[in-house]
């Protein structure tokens, strides 16, 4: 069976994923920033035995993504699944640091780190293991708030972010073709997380699984089209 | 009736310098910014060709605070057109390794950052610092110099990660503003200015600055609200996302 590596796996998104590929069977290595404190990920531990591997991982840590790499060089990874990323603080009556005229430009900075740098340093730290594997694919996790087409005013330091995520992943697909490797970019929707906030358009079980096939239907050599889990095309 | 004011970053050298001199040579008062006016000599000599018509501004647009400094210095100048033109393609320019150092697999992370500050963030500063200036004068608008290699669904070749990724960032930045701006009068856009023989795109580029320089310029002078959160061409022409 193949073998997945998922970052910002204790909670919401990376959490249902690590759950619906662990029932399919899938070898799943788990990433996030405090294992100690991820209750549900290590109850997942328990129920599956020896599928899951739970790494410690902050993703903004480029010497850690070095580490880890280093210590799973012998394995292969058949689907590198960058979903971990940070929302920024949220536009209220009282704190209005994505918009414009008050950016706070820390945060902006943190939140590129994290969302754009992370999943680019991912890619170079894990390309051997992945071309090493059966499927060979690198996914971004992305939002529709990063379509520069389909873009709302406010929340400049995610908005941008996800937009540059989707650059650079549309960059990476032409550069990882030789090496037969395929680059997906993907919007959840709108799901009810902690980031998400209580509202939401799509529960996380269809979500992620929506978010599975489109992983499925990942080709090498050719930039990726922006989709939506379930399948409808988004502008860039 | 007073002739109009654009402000344009980067006005020392390469594009900016060509910009300053056909805003100058059209009459209009230009506030060329750059980072050391002491070693600015062919800007200097600009100022001299066109008296009064030119003031220089030292500003490192990386600093923000001396962004904020330099709009409380101008506090009470409309200006038409604030054009963001200074950029960078990274530690090196296309001709001396930019290729190498932006490969798959060598980011150089302190590069990203920097590359991003002035590139992405630098342009939206200068849209905060300066707003009330932009809102009080005739024209309002922001224009920031982007590049085709930022066009996401236009992606045709590898490499230049930190480059391309601050390009689609900046035009995102560009396309958010232009959103809420327009509210004000302002009209806000990113703008391709052509691939050019300049210090940044060297010998393989292929047209001659100032025929990406006079393009902007036409493109800028005429664009109307209309031409708000559109990514345009220094030809007039409509890029994808």
């Amino acid at each position: 069976m193949p073998t997945i590596l998922i970052t910002g796996a204790n909670r919401g998104l990376g959490l249902e994923f690590t759950k619906q590929y662990l029932a399919q069977g899938w070898r799943v290595h788990a990433c996030c920033r405090q294992p100690s404190s991820a209750d549900a990920l290590n109850a997942l531990g328990a129920q599956h035995g020896g599928l899951l591997s739970i790494h410690q991982l902050d993703v903004s840590d480029f010497n850690q993504i070095d580490q880890l790499a280093d210590q799973l060089r012998d394995e292969t990874i058949d689907v590198l699944l960058n979903n971990a990323g940070v929302f920024g603080p949220k536009i209220t009556e009282d704190d209005n640091r994505q918009s414009f005229g008050t950016i706070d430009y820390d945060i902006w900075y943190d939140v590129f780190r994290t969302n754009t740098m992370a999943p680019m340093k991912m890619a170079e730290a894990f390309v051997d293991h992945v071309a090493s594997s059966e499927l060979k694919k690198m996914v971004a996790i992305t939002s529709l708030i990063g379509s520069i087409a389909d873009t709302q005013a406010g929340y400049y330091a995610y908005g941008t972010s996800k937009a540059g995520v989707s650059k650079a992943f549309a960059t990476l697909a032409l550069d990882m073709e030789h090496r037969g490797i395929g680059v997906g970019v993907f919007c959840p929707g709108w799901v009810p997380t902690e980031m998400g906030g209580p509202r939401g358009d799509v529960g996380i079980e269809d979500s992620i699984a929506g978010l599975r096939d489109r992983i499925d239907e990942i080709r090498p050599g050719r930039i990726p089209d922006f989709r939506r889990y379930n399948n409808d095309l988004l502008s860039w | 009736m007073d002739m109009p004011t654009v402000l344009i970053t980067g006005a020392n050298r390469g594009f900016g310098l060509l910009m300053t001199e056909l805003f100058a040579e059209d009459g209009w008062t230009v506030l060329a910014c750059c980072r050391t006016p002491s070693k600015a000599t062919e800007l200097q000599a600009l100022t001299e060709r066109f008296p009064g018509g030119i003031q220089i501004h030292a500003l490192d647009v990386t600093d923000f605070a001396a962004v904020d400094a330099l709009a409380a210095d101008l506090n009470g100048t409309p200006i038409d057109i604030l054009l963001n033109n200074a950029g960078v393609l990274g530690k090196r320019n296309l001709d001396q390794g930019a290729l190498e150092d932006q490969s798959f697999g060598n980011s150089d992370w302190a590069e990203w950052e920097q590359v991003y500050r002035i590139n992405t963030m630098a342009p939206m500063k200068m849209a905060e610092a300066f707003i009330d200036h932009v809102a009080a004068s005739d024209q309002k608008k922001i224009v920031t110099v982007t590049s085709v290699v930022g066009s996401i669904g236009g992606s045709i070749f590898g490499g230049l990660y930190a480059y391309r990724a601050s390009k689609a960032a900046a035009n995102a930045v560009m396309k958010g503003m232009s959103i809420e701006l327009a509210e004000k009068g302002i009209t806000a856009f990113p703008i391709h200015p052509g691939f050019a023989k300049t210090d940044m795109g060297g010998g393989r580029a292929d047209i001659e600055p100032i025929e990406g320089a006079r393009g902007v310029f036409k493109v800028v002078t005429e664009a109307t609200l209309e031409h708000a959160g559109r990514f345009w061409t220094y030809e007039g022409k409509e890029l994808p996302w």
